[in-house]
């Protein structure tokens, strides 16, 4: 009986422990789209400033930029990762990255980023409602959404390649 | 207590080889990808675990959307040109183009399968169809070619490769494209997509219209007009409903294509008292190749069409079942004709047609126990109702028709007799178990075998083993053994003499491949592969279609070949590919006891190709294909046919009115080269021409526009 049992919690660990890192990997591609999305994007803040992505909500996002941070900059600027518990707390940023497991609404969000950010969601429907990327899953592949009105409300302008391979919300 | 610490032991392990598995998922290395690559990450693949390329226990090439528009690839064909592997003949008519895998020469298309979205294309009684222009690449949004025996999973005739199109869904295309193209030979086309995801519900639906005169070949005739293909048309369509756990599609697609039969035949230049078409041909069989009797020189109207539905749900990360029912039907459509002499006096009418369909379905179920174990099982059942090969219609070779004053026809009053058909039906099931190990870094085991029951050629256990191994980060190691079959078609059955109790048995193969990956950095890969393909109870329709000498299955071929391959980034604007093929293909005739080099297969090959994105504004590809000497068949008089190097060039806009428009331009065969196809069949010069002729430059001018 005991080695019934024992083996049942150990299929069990071993099944969370692998959803565990599927979230994981997930939160990895991401942050990797969102490196690879500053390459695409014509930026406009002062040379000396470091480069600055912001997460609002726990997300395993903030961990994957923080390995990359660790290892990467962006044009000699050192990149610095924070996190926001809620609206009030978002200072200027370069990238405002809105986990799916924000408590506060988006617009709530999006009324306190100022020109310059970049916002990017995860959330269905997000990019139609406002902000600049969004990922989304189809067939089991990350894409993501541009919506190149809410691109350019941010006084920020991003490459034809990068909006080529963009879902295109208007 | 000895028992629990085994557990703990298991326990930990368990854990520690879970983490090893994270290194290769690690964002580290996922930053050294491009966003296309990113996008083309399976975040949940079938099997439920992150899988590239490269780990993928087959040995797999991608053509990317990406890939298709930079290098002006319009149809299936063009793609496959520039992949090692394939050798091809064109005909230029009568159906598409004949595709060889890794040197297996003969049963024209018949050793691979085309897959749309994972349901097989192929003509159900086993004509050569496969493809053909109205297959257009506009609506794709990548191909996967799965090399070698894949019997395994997908059951008869995965036998030396499997060819997946995955179509562009709704999401993809969001929005309308448009297309028009003009070319050589009064070659015109209209194709569109148009798609939206909204709320749950996914829509997609594309569109094709083909019409072209084709090449001339004026030495078999100078009023030569078989390479037409006269408004192929295709159309595809699918909705998709997402629930919470599961999507719905609902699809159809339909393609037709009315063509000429090209050089499928000798000219009949004795009949026609016209010179010698040449290269050792004899000009008193043939068929028909220019315009007779106000009409076309003869039709070839191939017809395929297929409705699904599927569902998949996928109520957690570890575990999915895929569900599919589908009917398709696949043919000749009866307006279908040649004119063809046997004796140079007189010409006979043969109308041709054929109708099979097929109700099918399918269960798939993939579950991942953990990382380390994942399991796929399926069930599949298909019904086939096949006609007994052409339908028989009545003959009258007595009463002469005397036509525009000139041709003597026979038979122009023939009528089909009523169609004759087999029901078939297929069982099979498959189980395939993935180990994942950190022996020697990172190491996963494949196992996998498919059992089939057929209603008449009985029972075929296909089994599966693959080893791949990688080694640090750069450097992975396959091993492969497969074997697969292939169902005699009904077309081979009915060839031989009625009630002669014949009985044809599968082809079998055996596949022995070892593959190499090398990728010193993100930007190049370099792939070796090895491989040995053991042919057995091969079909030859030559003895098939002998009264005297209809043996069951004659032939056996083995075939080793070396393939070099070459992708790489040389710059952000700028990506290369190359490769190079070495492959020696020996046949035996089991009943004749000769044997030789198998024919339309060259030793050396290779492609290569660059594309150039010049300020954002053109995509300027050049690419080369070049084929070695081909032999020609034993019974082929003009001997081996020299090889050659066709240079290919594609112009393309990007981002012109902020994307909205796109113009292109393709030129193949950029010099004007000469060069010639082997023969296929026996390529005796009798029926069938020695060798094919193949057009000089052509050119294509293409606008499309983006709403």
């Amino acid at each position: 009986m005991f080695k019934k049992l024992l083996f049942i919690i150990l299929m069990c660990y071993s099944s969370a422990n692998a959803i565990a890192q599927q979230r994981e990997v997930e939160a990895n591609l991401k942050a990797a789209f969102i490196y690879n999305f500053i390459k695409y994007i014509n930026w406009k803040a002062p040379a000396d400033d470091p480069f600055i992505i912001a997460v609002i909500g726990t997300s395993p996002v903030y961990n994957s930029l923080q390995e990359i941070a660790k290892v990467e900059s962006i044009n000699g600027k050192k990149i610095v990762i924070v996190h926001f518990n809620n609206p009030d707390d978002i200072t200027p940023c370069n990238i405002l990255f809105i986990s799916a497991n924000s408590a506060y609404s988006l617009s709530s969000i999006l009324v306190r980023v100022g020109k310059g950010t970049l916002t990017i969601s995860e959330e269905p429907g997000y990019a139609e409602m406002g902000t600049a990327f969004n990922f989304v899953l189809v067939r089991d592949k990350l894409k993501f959404e541009a919506n190149p009105h809410a691109i350019e409300a941010a006084g920020l302008k991003a490459s034809s390649q990068l909006l080529k391979l963009a879902l295109i919300v208007k | 207590m000895k028992n629990r610490i085994i557990f703990v032991v298991i326990f930990l392990a368990f854990s520690y080889l879970a983490k090893a598995q994270e290194d290769t998922t690690g964002v580290s290395k996922l930053l050294n990808l491009s966003l296309e690559e990113l996008m083309n990450i399976n975040v949940i693949t079938a099997s439920g675990f992150m899988q590239t390329v490269s780990e993928a226990p087959s040995t797999i090439t991608v053509i990317t959307a990406r890939q298709i528009a930079e290098r002006g690839y319009e149809q299936l064909e063009d793609a496959l040109r520039d992949v090692p592997g394939i050798d091809m003949i064109h005909i230029n008519g009568y159906a598409p183009t004949l595709f060889y895998f890794r040197g297996m020469y003969g049963a024209e298309n018949l050793r691979a399968l085309l897959m749309i979205d994972g349901i097989a294309e192929n003509n159900i009684l086993g004509s050569n169809d496969l493809a053909g222009p109205a297959y257009s690449l506009h609506n794709i949004e990548r191909i996967e070619i799965i090399w070698g025996p894949v019997s395994a999973l997908y059951g008869a005739n995965a036998f030396g490769g499997v060819i997946n199109m995955i179509t562009k869904k709704g999401q993809d295309i969001n929005g309308i494209h448009a297309e028009q193209g003009f070319g050589s030979f009064n070659t015109s086309f209209e194709k569109f997509n148009l798609g939206l995801k909204k709320s749950k519900f996914e829509f997609a639906l594309a569109g094709t219209l083909f019409s072209t005169d084709g090449p001339r070949f004026t030495n078999r005739d100078p009023n030569y007009s078989g390479s037409y293909v006269n408004k192929a048309y295709s159309l595809i369509g699918s909705v998709s409903y997402y629930a919470k756990k599961s999507v719905t599609t609902f699809g159809y697609r339909t393609y037709r294509t009315p063509m000429g039969w090209g050089t499928y035949s000798n000219s009949p230049t004795k009949y026609l008292r016209l010179p010698s078409q040449g290269y050792g041909n004899r000009g008193i069989v043939g068929v028909i190749q220019s315009n007779i009797r106000g009409g076309r020189s003869g039709l070839d109207d191939a017809f395929l069409r297929t409705s699904y539905i599927q569902n998949e749900w996928k109520p957690n990360e570890k575990f999915n079942i895929l569900s599919r029912i589908f009917y398709r039907e696949t043919g000749t459509a009866d307006d279908s004709y040649i004119y063809v002499t046997a004796n140079s006096t007189k010409l006979i009418w043969v109308p041709i047609t054929s109708y099979s369909n097929r109700v099918a379905g399918s269960v798939s179920v993939n579950y991942s126990l953990s990382k380390r174990h994942q399991f796929s099982a399926g069930v599949e059942v298909d019904r086939d109702n096949v006609e007994r090969g052409a339908r028989k219609t009545t003959l009258d070779l007595n009463t002469p028709y005397l036509i525009d004053g000139v041709d003597t026809v026979t038979n122009i009053h023939a009528t089909y007799l009523p169609r004759q058909y087999d029901i078939r039906t297929t069982i099979g099931s498959y189980l395939q178990y993935n180990l994942s190990t950190n022996i020697f870094g990172k190491t996963n085991f494949t196992f996998g075998g498919r059992f089939d029951y057929n209603s008449y050629w009985g029972n075929a256990l296909s089994p599966r083993i693959a080893i791949v191994n990688q080694h640090g980060k750069n450097l992975t190691f396959k091993l492969q053994f497969g074997r697969a079959f292939r169902a005699p078609t009904n077309l081979e059955i009915y060839q031989i003499t009625p009630n002669s109790n014949f009985h044809l048995k599968k082809e079998q193969i055996t596949t022995y491949e070892v593959n190499a990956i090398y990728s010193p950095s993100p930007k190049v890969r370099l792939q070796l592969n090895g491989f040995r393909n053991e042919l057995s109870d091969v079909i030859i329709l030559t003895l098939l279609s002998s009264p005297l000498t209809p043996d069951k299955n004659p032939g056996a071929i083995s075939i080793n070949g070396v393939e070099g391959i070459l992708n790489t980034d040389i710059t952000r604007n700028i990506t290369a590919f190359a490769n190079v093929t070495y492959q020696y293909a020996w046949g035996k005739n089991l009943v004749t006891n000769k044997s030789g080099k198998v024919p339309g297969v060259a030793n050396l090959k290779g492609n290569a190709g660059l594309a150039m994105h010049l300020d954002n504004f053109f995509i300027v590809s050049v690419s080369g294909n070049w084929v070695g000497t081909r032999p020609s068949p034993r019974t082929d008089p003009y001997g081996s046919v020299k090889g050659y190097f066709l240079t290919n060039l594609n112009v393309s806009t990007e981002n012109l009115f902020n994307n909205k428009i796109t113009v292109s331009l393709n030129i193949h065969n950029l010099f004007n080269v000469k060069w010639l196809d082997p023969g296929f069949r026996t390529a005796d010069g009798f029926l069938y021409a020695t060798v094919l002729e193949q057009p000089g430059s052509s050119g294509l001018i293409k606008i499309g526009v983006n709403l």
